[in-house]
């Protein structure tokens, strides 16, 4: 479904990505671990081309994107993403921002599109709160309607970009509870996130990065109960602590 | 949390009926009626001792209201002109940078013509700002004034045209900072958001950022175009049948020239006021939460905080704005706060006797659901309470 091969990415003399290779497969889960600074984030915008690779393919389907002729937002649209600052329309409802996309990128009729934003919304537990601007909804909520915004479209994967980092700890549980409920569908997904339970019980793979480069992957119980690298386990052991 | 959120719609729908139907606060009415009087008494005082011809004013003030139709016509259009100069400058100006950056960030797409377009252009626009930004009004309309009429000698109403054309390019420039701000100020995470969904460029731009950022400005656009209603005064020396120019000819050929500007200013005052604040009521009504500054609060006196959960707080456009756990991060005397001063007379008296008699306590707030709203100063609270 997505694979990456060998990507580099530079911001000046700060080397973010070096040679970071990954794919995902349809209906997958893979969750990145890794400190601060380490590129997760990067890795993630390089994959819907918010950012351009340096060097190395980003793959769809089997289609190399990150080359000219393809334009971005054709691939954007297929991969949604959620922000750790949840970024949802300031001036928009929440249905409105849900709708947005299908209206403006898919050119779907705005009653079909009303219609299918109240699926979302409803999907994620905010059917009442469809009128509701962001700045009258929770964390927690806002990030769900955030969510809604991505699935809309119907993507093929989804990136989630520390969804959870940026909310209070009482909102975290209702995110994600959503995005279980996701992965359980059948949802293939991206997920950049400190919440190890979440890796744990929901991951199919887990892969952890440090300074750039991917450090160990595997399946949640080999890289979280039993890590084969020192840096692996340095980290995971400050995290569980 | 918010119960019974009015729908989008009927928000977007019912501005108008509010703008007009809300009725005005007494306090309002109370101010503006004083403030007349007190303009009146004065005006009378000064007629009571012989400084101004009161009975002249009567007689002549009917005969200005053409001429200030005339200067809110010339300066609507140089203003409504202004914008076509204003709005691509202010987006050239606002979008060149980052614009460059994707482009050195990797293999785009983004054509070599408009890239090597794109720096002269750019460059063009800030020169073009900073010059008119830099130069008096006064010399601009000169030189407009001598280029349009050596250029065109033979056209009617020469001046007319010259003034408009100045003043339009003026307040191009001006107006195309205002755009820029308000563009600049739509987060860089919404831009990302919009084309994660997949909007190219031009779309994120008119669904996402021009809407945002007009509601935004709405408030120094009004700013802007006071100012350019108070420059269109300088057309009279080139004899632009304006406001200003008809006082100076009644002040000169009937000898009253104290009076007619007296009853110029009458004139000015009673455009700019009532637009100034309908705008700024207009602006208000149709802010959306979250977007802009939080209204300032007034806090006067020895009032405590305002916390209310009352229905009708809960049905109004904002969320309520509550003290949630008041942390208390300084107190003291508070020589300013972050906003929402209350002008007072107290302003007047000299700081260490105002901060002697003005304990404050300032407290961290945010809204019931955490968004942190700024540090509040609440003045006339004893430092005590915690």
């Amino acid at each position: 479904m997505i694979e990456v091969r060998g990507i580099h990415k530079s911001f000046g003399n700060l080397h973010v990505l070096q040679e970071v290779s990954l794919s995902v497969d349809k209906g997958d889960v893979l969750v990145i671990l890794g400190p601060s600074g380490s590129g997760k984030s990067t890795l993630l915008r390089c994959i819907n081309l918010l950012i351009y690779p340096d060097r190395g393919d980003v793959l769809l389907e089997g289609l190399v994107v990150n080359r000219p002729s393809i334009r971005p937002e054709w691939v954007r649209q297929q991969i949604g993403m959620v922000f750790q600052s949840f970024n949802l329309f300031t001036h928009l409802t929440a249905l409105e921002n849900v709708t947005l996309g299908l209206t403006k990128v898919k050119k779907i009729d705005r009653t079909e599109a009303v219609r299918q934003a109240r699926f979302e919304l409803e999907r994620v537990g905010l059917a009442d709160k469809a009128d509701a601007f962001p700045a009258q909804l929770s964390g927690g909520q806002q990030q769900r309607v955030a969510i809604a915004r991505a699935l809309a479209l119907d993507p093929k994967a989804i990136l989630f970009d520390e969804p959870t980092s940026a909310l209070d700890p009482e909102y975290i549980r209702e995110v994600l509870d959503v995005m279980t409920e996701l992965a359980h569908e059948g949802t293939t997904m991206i997920v950049v996130t400190h919440e190890i339970g979440f890796a744990r019980n929901v991951a199919d793979r887990v892969l952890f990065m440090a300074e750039g480069k991917i450090v160990e992957q595997g399946t949640p119980h080999e890289i979280l109960e039993a890590p084969n690298q020192d840096r692996t386990r340095e980290f995971i052991g400050k995290v569980l602590s | 949390m918010m119960k019974g959120l009015p729908p989008a719609a009927a928000h977007r729908r019912r501005f108008l009926a509010e703008f007009i139907l809300e009725p005005i606060e007494p306090r309002t009415l109370v101010r503006v009626i004083a403030l007349l009087l007190a303009g009146g008494a004065m005006l009378w005082g000064l007629g009571f001792v012989g400084v101004i011809d009161l009975a002249f004013i009567a007689a002549n003030i009917d005969s200005m209201a053409a001429p200030a139709l005339w200067s809110l016509g010339i300066t609507t259009a140089s203003f409504v002109f202004g914008v076509a100069i204003g709005m691509p400058v202010g987006l050239l100006r606002a979008l060149y940078p980052s614009f460059r950056k994707a482009r050195s960030a990797g293999p785009r797409r983004t054509s070599s013509f408009l890239a090597a377009v794109g720096l002269p252009v750019y460059g063009a626009g800030t020169g073009f700002v900073e010059a008119i930004r830099g130069t008096p009004f006064y010399v601009q309309m000169w030189i407009t004034f001598f280029l349009v009429a050596s250029l065109l000698p033979k056209v009617p109403f020469i001046e007319l045209w010259a003034g408009i054309l100045a003043l339009t390019i003026n307040t191009g420039a001006y107006q195309s900072e205002v755009f820029r701000a308000g563009f600049q100020s739509v987060g860089q995470g919404q831009v990302e958001a919009a084309k994660s969904v997949g909007m190219s460029p031009v779309k994120t731009f008119a669904s996402v950022i021009l809407p945002q950022s007009l509601r935004l400005i709405i408030l120094p656009l009004t700013n802007e175009f006071v100012s350019l209603l108070k420059a269109s005064s300088i057309l009279s020396v080139i004899a632009v049948q304006e406001l200003t120019f008809r006082s100076r000819q009644i002040g000169s050929n009937l000898g009253h020239p104290l009076e007619a500007f007296v009853m110029v200013s009458l004139f000015y005052l009673a455009l700019i006021i009532p637009l100034s604040k309908l705008l700024a009521r207009f602006e208000q009504i149709r802010r959306i939460p979250g977007l802009g500054v939080a209204e300032p609060t007034r806090l006067r006196g020895a009032r405590p905080p305002r916390v209310d959960n009352s229905m009708s707080a809960q049905n109004s456009l904002r969320p309520p704005l509550i003290l949630r756990q008041p942390q208390v991060v300084g107190r003291g005397t508070a020589p300013r706060e972050t906003w929402g001063r209350p002008l007072s007379m107290a302003c007047l008296l000299p700081l260490p006797f105002r901060l002697a008699r003005r304990p404050s306590v300032s407290a961290a707030c945010s809204d019931d659901d955490g968004t942190p709203r700024g540090v509040r100063t609440i003045r006339g609270i004893s430092p005590e309470v915690e």
